[in-house]
């Protein structure tokens, strides 16, 4: 949910429709809620309501169409448009604007508590783009403001746009927190890591490339994936190695799942435009190598190793022999729910 | 050095012998994409922040050291010929944008006026238009604007007595977006220099290792320098330079910090990719510190005689490497 404009419907073509950023622009309004089902993990099915933003909607949203919106919701999206620089100044026009803003998001919050008690909450400040100066600054107002705003309710925030990573950052929390057995997954890609050697392992989603699962020997782990409060960057430690030896994965780029999901999805929709498909990578730099392949018929898994010992191959026979074992994880985990 | 990038670098050698820098001119009107065009080929700006450049006051000029050195002139719109100081016999490409969202009259005025000029002194000179922002406006109308601008400019250079089977005139549909921008520099930049050694090596390598298509590109700027003697496919060409544009932003990501690796660890990347009839891998080499190869061929061929292409590929990155190395020292050792 959220204000009509503020890029509800970009951010799910981009994410779920495989749409280039740029197209976004051709996108038309949203006539009230726009359903769509995702087949997200196999049998996973998220239904998606893109609930168009123009006031006469919202408003029969917390009146008449009330129950109907608010039940059976397992999370609430709501998206704000950030204020940029030149937003910032402030005329009446634009306080009342916002004001509207927040009181409908208001009266969403009480609607959900009512419905749906045990929703989660996130909260986009979206177009982040725009902001050119102070973005960490500017971000952290508004998600001060907007925490005051929701009157105790638990939200989890996150500045985001559809033009750089941090919508996969953020979209790949929020499906994370939907998938009953993401646990598992996790402690099941660390024992694969181990086995294998890796400095780390990350699950994909096939066709949304979201991050559904890391090895915990990575710091963005299940907790991380979990945390709440802002998506701000805090700042990671700098030890190059951990007390083993090997490479900590500390000492690698924090925003590198997100933007590896972004750059691998960029990727397969220049081949998609060649008529071809995506299958499987393999990469191998001075310091260290990758191997992207598909895991189950749904998700595909990055194994990512620093020590130049360990062989490709070795990696790609782990992977071909780890198939089972995750394809079965999987189907408990979604049946689980 | 083999490399396009160094600009930072550039113009270090001393004066006792520098070397004849060809000097490649960037000009249009205001805002048509010049400064953003060398900022994200030749010095890595993301083409999404291309947006907060701000306007050139005077000309700017940056010098790369490529296998055959050249400045690039960043021109403001009001440059004229007499303004640029050097005789035009030291130009070798003069580069014209042209936003295909702006009105054409102007800047075909313009560009039919400086092409006049150019020729009174040099008729070697290379006229490149680039046909800028194309994915600015609809797909069906790209290529009609196109082919538009085109004819109006052949007829007006015609009007004014130019024969055009005697100028060096080239046309590109650009964005900075994609691939287009970049193939659009890799044939303007092999126009300055003789590739012809590295084209011979390529057409060597392929030949043995039945590789269908190969590219060897300069890693920093995304500029290819020289493909085997066989046709282009576009959509080859554009798989292979977003193959290398995903593998450069990629390997950051998971290079530790402040670790390096042995020098002569040259990458290596395989992507395998499906259609509906067969499979080929997109294989990419590293060749030396600047240069990579990028070779298409079956994903049978690949799977069946990868120790072969291994073995093919020793030699041929030190045939490269010495080419890059005779160049360097000696230059026109090579041409022949
Ligand atoms: N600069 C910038 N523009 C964006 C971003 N996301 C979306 N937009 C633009 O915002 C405009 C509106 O986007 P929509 O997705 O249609 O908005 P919506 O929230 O679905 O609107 P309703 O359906 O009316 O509620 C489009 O022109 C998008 O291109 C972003 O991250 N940055
Ligand atoms: N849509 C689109 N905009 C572009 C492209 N190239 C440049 N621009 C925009 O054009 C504007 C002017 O670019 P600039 O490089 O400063 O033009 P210059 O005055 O010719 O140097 C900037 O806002 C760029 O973002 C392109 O390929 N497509
Ligand atoms: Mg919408």
């Amino acid at each position: 949910m959220g204000k009509s404009g503020s890029g509800k419907t970009s951010m799910r073509s981009v994410i779920f429709s495989n749409n280039p950023a740029s197209l976004t622009s051709r996108l038309g309004a949203t006539n009230d809620v726009e359903q769509n089902h995702v087949r997200f993990l196999g049998d996973l099915i998220l239904n998606l309501w893109d609930c168009g933003g123009q006031e006469s909607f919202m408003d029969s949203y917390i009146s008449s169409q009330q129950s109907t919106i608010f039940q059976h919701v397992a999370v609430l999206i709501y998206v704000f448009e950030v204020d940029s620089a030149s937003n910032l100044a402030g005329s009446a026009e634009k306080d009342k604007d916002r004001e509207r803003d927040v009181s409908y998001y208001r009266s969403c919050l009480a609607a959900l508590a009512r419905y749906s008690p045990e929703a989660r909450v996130f909260v986009l400040v979206h177009k982040m783009d725009l902001v050119r100066e102070h973005r960490t600054e500017v971000f952290q107002k508004r998600v001060k403001e907007l925490e005051r705003e929701s009157d105790g309710v638990a939200i989890t925030t996150f500045g985001t746009s559809i033009w750089d990573e941090s919508l996969y950052k953020a979209w790949s929390r929020i499906v994370h927190t939907l998938i009953p057995n993401a646990k598992v997954l996790a402690k099941h890609l660390t024992t694969f890591a181990e086995a294998c050697g890796a400095t780390e392992v990350v699950m994909f989603e096939r066709t949304t490339f979201l991050v559904i699962a890391t090895s915990s020997t990575s710091t963005a782990t299940s907790s991380e994936l979990l945390a709440s409060t802002n998506g701000a960057q805090a700042a990671e430690p700098a030890d190059i190695r951990n007390s083993t030896g090997s490479t900590s994965p500390n000492s690698l780029d924090p925003t590198r799942y997100e933007r590896t999901s972004e750059l691998i999805k960029a990727f397969k929709l220049s081949c998609s435009r060649s008529q071809r498909q995506f299958q499987a990578t393999v990469m191998q730099t001075a310091t260290f190598t990758a191997v992207l392949e598909e895991l189950t018929r749904n998700t595909y898994i990055l194994v990512v190793v620093h020590d130049d010992e360990i062989e490709t191959d070795a990696i790609r026979m782990n992977i071909i022999a780890a198939r089972s074992k995750f394809e079965q994880l999987q189907s408990v985990s979604v049946t689980a729910s | 050095m083999s490399s396009l990038a160094h600009a930072a670098t550039a113009g270090l050698n001393g004066d006792a012998k520098t070397p004849a820098y060809s000097k490649i001119l960037l000009l249009g009107q205001r805002r048509s994409g010049k400064t953003s065009a060398k900022e994200t080929v030749f010095m890595n700006l993301p083409p999404k922040q291309t947006f907060y450049l701000e306007s050139t006051p005077r000309i700017t000029k940056t010098r790369f050291e490529s296998i055959v050195p050249f400045e690039l002139w960043d021109c403001p719109a009001s440059t004229s010929v007499a303004a640029l100081g050097v005789p035009l016999t030291e130009i070798s490409s003069l580069v014209y944008f042209i936003d295909v969202q702006d009105t054409y009259n102007v800047p075909i005025t313009k560009f039919v006026a400086l092409v006049l000029d150019c020729l009174r002194e040099n008729p070697d000179i290379h006229f490149e238009v680039l046909v800028h922002k194309a994915e600015s406006i609809p797909e069906e109308y790209r290529i009609e604007n196109f082919r538009i601008i085109q004819n109006r400019l052949s007829d007006e250079l015609e009007d004014v007595g130019i024969d055009l089977r005697e100028v060096q005139l080239n046309y590109h549909l650009t964005s900075v977006y994609d691939h287009s921008l970049w193939e659009a520099f890799s044939h303007i930049i092999q126009r300055n220099f003789g590739a012809d050694f590295l084209e011979s090596c390529l057409n060597l390598f392929c030949a043995n290792s039945q590789i269908q298509k190969a590219f060897i590109f300069d890693i920093a700027t995304r500029i290819y320098l020289a493909t085997d003697s066989s046709p282009v496919d576009p959509a080859d060409y554009a798989l292979a330079w977003d193959y290398v544009n995903t593998l450069r932003q990629l390997e950051p990501l998971y290079s530790p910090k402040g670790r390096t690796g042995p020098a002569d660890a040259w990458g290596t990347s395989i992507v395998r990719l499906n259609s509906s009839t067969t499979s080929i891998v997109i294989a990419y080499w590293q060749l030396n510190t600047h240069l990579a190869v990028v070779a298409i061929l079956p994903a049978e061929t690949y799977r069946e005689r990868v120790a072969l292409i291994d073995y093919n590929l020793v030699y041929f990155r030190e045939g490269v490497q010495e080419g890059c190395e005779l160049l360097a020292s000696g230059g026109d050792a090579m041409r022949d």
